[in-house]
């Protein structure tokens, strides 16, 4: 094995990156087969409505779907590894170009989500650990369980109502206000907006997002506050930290650098998964408010048995995935030298 | 004074008597843990003198209260009530503010710790952990780094600028009690407090970092108060040693005192469960029992069950410390009245 530090973080690096391959493949074979046990004809779908019967079995045959299906995978696969992803039988549009409209948007309202969780969430679990069991501990639970039991489209009427239609902070629904559009370059409606020098649009989008946000972050934020509570807990409660004191170390440096950085390895790994369950959960957000998404594109291709489109949406959700598990496997490198030693070594 | 009053509410004395040149001076440490209704109080009226560059021990079984009042006099617990006063270098610990009571730790005084695994954070160098106490003072990095190099050297890290850069896990149990030992002395405080500091190590790695607190200290001219359950470490380090008892000062006498003539049945039987290198015994002796529990403890004297020699009265009432013959002070009934008055 490789001795010196870059080569050992060079060759850690395509081990996961190998690994990451091989669970898109496996993730790819398994959907591919997923999608062909959802019951309804493919050509049927891609004929439309009024095709003959000798219509759709010609369409079937210039679609490949009467091929055996290991032969239509190896096809299928054949075709991702020059970067296609097919065409919509539903739509008859290129899926690659499909996603490129929705995905951006979604990414732009789990991003939000995700910093709205980390920003909220740490001082809360920080203050909870610190007063363990006191006033301020109870209150901040009692919140926390409260704003996690609320169903989601409950939730989001409410803060519609109450933000929205009575205090009108924020807009109820849509991407944009009415007689605001952006070009559309990268498909984030923030970003287009400031390429375009549009920063009073970005801004219109992004009180867009809020709402959306909010309701998409609170449960995954309960779940990382029960989780860094309890860490950091654990953390408050070892020696190096009575050391630490016995240092003359202040309160608020003993928490900065010796209790946060220690405790939120196990947090770094739950937010990596939250992103792609976010992803997934931004569905019914979008709907109640009326974004567009990749969840929507994925229901209405599983609606349609529209293959390549819920293949192309599924693979590009496992590329998100994969990648925000690769880069908490990096931060996890960067913040524990005892795992770069054992990793790297 | 009438010296037969045996139950009197008065202060507990030391050896030495506080004076101009009083380091530290405990008096009447009262330690309680637990509910305000029903408090459990871990330590009783302790009281202790130290002038600079003494050097003493606190001697006693796991439970016995020693680490606790250590760690109390850095206020380390937020969650003990601690009453009484701890006189040091003029002011009194424990009418600190926490604020104030940052400045006294690690600056003023020096703390070493039992487990030098856990003392460590293992996420931050040593050299950053070595610098701290001088960062957070305000010292730029560079003379931080500086200091910290030359601490490290003078404990003995060979290669201390490269060392510096390393982590925790790197460090062998030895190294990491120096770096501990480096963070405590890096900002030249005048006393240590030393909680087992050799516990957790081998033998022969005890024995260096005894040396090497030995040979700093006495350089220093740092005061040590050193915390260990075994007599062993005492006799070649300390000068003067108190010996606790659920959580009281039962004894206290230099160390050629304690050694040759000790007075309390407690620490007789400690001495007896002392291998020695100086005299055969057929078999080390033990003390039957277990200290008791804080929240129930006998009547009378703590030490009573366990007592060979106690008598009636030792149910019935707690001794005082008071003179022993051989010097020193001890809390027990045989030494009524040992001739000098209190």
């Amino acid at each position: 094995m490789a001795n010196n530090p870059k080569q050992q973080t060079a060759v850690f690096l395509l081990r996961k990156f190998a690994t990451s391959v091989v669970t898109l493949v496996g993730l790819t074979a398994f959907v591919f087969f997923m999608v062909k046990l959802i019951p309804g004809d493919e050509a049927r779908v891609a004929a439309g409505e009024n095709a003959t019967p000798e219509q759709v079995e010609a369409i079937r045959k210039s679609l490949g779907f009467d091929q055996p299906l290991p032969v239509q995978f190896v096809t299928f696969i054949g075709r991702l590894l020059h970067g296609d992803l097919g065409t919509s039988i539903s739509t008859h549009m290129s899926v690659a170009q499909g996603i490129q409209q929705v995905l951006p948007q979604t990414i732009e309202l789990v991003v939000l989500a995700v910093i709205i969780v980390i920003t909220v969430v740490t001082p809360l679990a920080t203050l909870a650990a610190l007063h363990r069991d006191g006033r301020t501990d109870y209150t901040i639970k009692i919140l926390v369980v409260i704003s996690a039991g609320l169903p989601t489209f409950w939730l989001a009427l409410l803060l519609q109502y109450g933000l929205g239609t009575k205090a009108e902070i924020f807009p109820i629904s849509g991407r944009l206000s009415r007689g605001i559009s952006v070009p559309n370059r990268t498909g984030s409606v923030v970003l287009d907006s400031l390429l375009a020098g549009n920063p009073m649009a970005a801004w219109d989008g992004f009180q867009h997002l809020i709402l959306p946000a909010i309701v998409l972050a609170l449960p995954f934020g309960a779940q990382l506050f029960r989780m860094l509570r309890a860490e950091l807990v654990q953390v408050l409660a070892r020696e190096h930290l009575t050391v630490a004191r016995a240092k003359g170390i202040p309160q608020r440096q003993l928490v900065t650098q010796h209790v946060l950085p220690n405790s939120i390895g196990p947090s770094i790994t739950l937010v990596g998964i939250q992103f792609g369950a976010m992803v997934g959960a931004a569905v019914l957000v979008e709907s109640v408010f009326g974004l567009v998404g990749i969840g929507s594109y994925l229901t209405n291709a599983v609606a349609q048995k529209d293959t390549f489109a819920v293949l192309g949406g599924v693979l590009v959700i496992g590329v998100l995935v994969v990648a925000s598990n690769f880069v908490v496997d990096v931060l996890q490198l960067i913040r524990d030298p005892r795992l770069r030693a054992g990793q790297l070594g | 004074m009438n010296t037969t009053l045996i139950h009197s509410p008065k202060q507990e004395t030391t050896v030495s008597r506080p004076d101009a040149t009083t380091l530290l001076s405990v008096r009447n440490l009262t330690i309680e843990a637990g509910s305000k209704n029903s408090p459990l109080r871990l330590v009783d009226r302790f009281s202790l003198d130290m002038s600079p560059g003494d050097r003493v021990a606190l001697v006693g079984e796991s439970g016995s209260g020693k680490s606790v009042t250590a760690r109390s006099i850095m206020r380390l617990d937020p969650d003990f009530r601690l009453t009484g006063s701890i006189d040091f270098d003029g002011q009194d610990l424990l009418k600190l503010s926490e604020k104030q009571m940052v400045g006294i730790r690690g600056h003023k005084i020096g703390m070493v710790f039992q487990d030098p695994m856990g003392a460590l954070n293992p996420l931050m160098t040593i050299g950053d952990q070595v610098m701290e106490p001088l960062r957070v003072a305000g010292v730029d990095r560079a003379e931080a780094e500086r200091r910290a190099k030359s601490v490290l050297e003078e404990l003995g890290v060979a290669n201390a600028a490269v060392r510096m850069k390393a982590y925790p896990h790197e460090f062998s149990g030895g190294m990491r009690q120096r770096v501990v030992l480096a963070m405590a002395l890096i900002s030249d405080p005048s006393l240590i407090i030393a909680d087992e500091p050799t516990t957790a190590l081998d033998v022969r790695v005890q024995e260096q970092v005894l040396t090497l607190m030995d040979k700093v200290s006495k350089e220093r001219g740092l005061a040590v108060l050193l915390i260990t359950h075994d007599l062993g470490t005492v006799a070649g380090f300390t000068d003067r040693v108190a010996v606790m008892y659920s959580g009281r000062k039962v004894d206290e006498a230099s160390v050629d005192t304690l050694f040759n003539n000790p007075a309390h049945p407690y620490t007789q039987g400690l001495l007896q469960a002392v291998p020695r290198i100086d005299q055969t015994v057929p078999r080390l002796l033990t003390i039957a029992g277990a200290p008791p529990h804080p929240g129930n403890r006998p009547t009378g004297c703590a030490f009573n069950p366990r007592c060979s020699q106690a008598f009636d009265l030792c149910r019935e009432q707690i001794p005082e410390l008071r003179p022993a013959p051989e010097g020193g002070m001890v809390a027990c009934h045989l030494y009524p009245a040992a001739g000098k008055e209190q």
